[in-house]
């Protein structure tokens, strides 16, 4: 039986999405084929002249390219950013990441919601990267998100499912794929998303700072094909207050 | 003119093909963006920008 990942109306294999900031070049294109990625984050950002390397010539091909919104404050801004993407020659799958605060990177969930509806007029796919708050993750469903992508941890930051609790009840609440975005720093950390119903996980920084990147990234594929499987296969129940054998408890020797 | 926030100072009109060429960039790889408004690359040859303008030339980079 087929499981894909089915954002809008593309489907994927890979439920392991990569963010490209922070690595060499050079390295593009090892971590995705060993993360067997097929989607990769990009950011739009004032280039200089002449002919200076390009990231998109490192780029494998067949790869899906998620261009970011980063360094929008508002929705308008935004969509000026995705039309800057969409001539870029991207296609038309946005990460809206509209971010205010300059200490924790926090993005805006309000300026979030409001550009969802500008973008999907505007023909894009809108991946909203949002704070966990279930009442903003139904109006971004209505405003005409194709996936929800809440964050873990601040950007960056390496510090795992600090918002578990409250990314749970979106994935229980609302019926669009839910990305875990932002924060992840350990495979376990994404394969406990994974097990917890996630559809998919991205990261960047974990991998890009890991000692060796390539290894990283395989082991990230790994976690979060395991915690996909386990989601499927429907975890096993959890006692307290006793334990329970895992042999009959008769027929012992010498009885 | 402003040019990816640095100023410029340019005697004629001229085509944002031009500003381009002009200026080396890989049209393949750019977008822009006059005062505000993404200018769509069937456009560059139409388009014009004068000293008035402000530009921004943009492409992809890494990011998360």
């Amino acid at each position: 039986m087929s499981d894909d990942l089915i954002i809008g109306n593309k489907r994927f294999k890979s439920r392991f999405i990569l963010g490209s900031g922070k690595f060499s070049l050079e390295m593009t294109e090892k971590v995705i084929r060993n993360g067997g990625v097929e989607i990769a984050t990009l950011a739009v950002r004032r280039v200089n002249k002449g002919g200076r390397e390009n990231i998109l010539d490192y780029m494998p091909e067949g790869i899906t390219l998620l261009p970011n919104t980063s360094g929008a404050r508002n929705a308008e801004e935004a969509l000026t950013i995705a039309r800057l993407a969409r001539e870029l020659g991207c296609g038309d799958m946005i990460k809206i990441e509209i971010v205010r605060d300059t200490r924790y990177l926090l993005p805006d969930n309000e300026e979030t919601i409001k550009a969802i509806g500008l973008l999907a007029d505007d023909g894009f796919t809108a991946l909203p990267y949002m704070m966990p708050d279930l009442t903003a993750a139904r109006k971004m469903e209505k405003a005409g998100a194709a996936a929800i992508m809440p964050l873990a941890a601040p950007i960056g930051s390496n510090r795992g499912l600090l918002t578990k609790d409250f990314i749970s009840m979106i994935i229980g609440e609302t019926d669009l794929p839910v990305i875990v975005d932002a924060g992840i720093g350990r495979p376990s950390q994404a394969c406990e998303a994974m097990e917890m119903g996630c559809a998919a996980v991205m990261a960047n920084t974990a991998v890009a700072t890991a000692s060796d990147v390539g290894a990283m990234a395989s082991a990230f594929r790994m976690a979060i094909e395991a915690g996909r499987t386990a989601y499927l296969a429907g975890l096993g129940r959890v006692l307290s207050g006793r334990g329970e054998a895992s042999s009959p408890l008769t027929g012992f020797l010498g009885e | 003119m402003i040019l990816n926030g640095e100023e410029r100072k340019i005697n004629f009109r001229i085509s944002v093909s031009d500003l381009l060429k002009q200026e080396n960039y890989d049209f393949r790889r750019t977008a822009v963006l006059v005062n505000g408004t993404v200018i769509p690359r069937a456009g560059y040859d139409s388009a014009s920008v004068s000293d008035e303008d402000t530009v921004e030339i943009v492409g992809f980079v890494g990011g998360g």
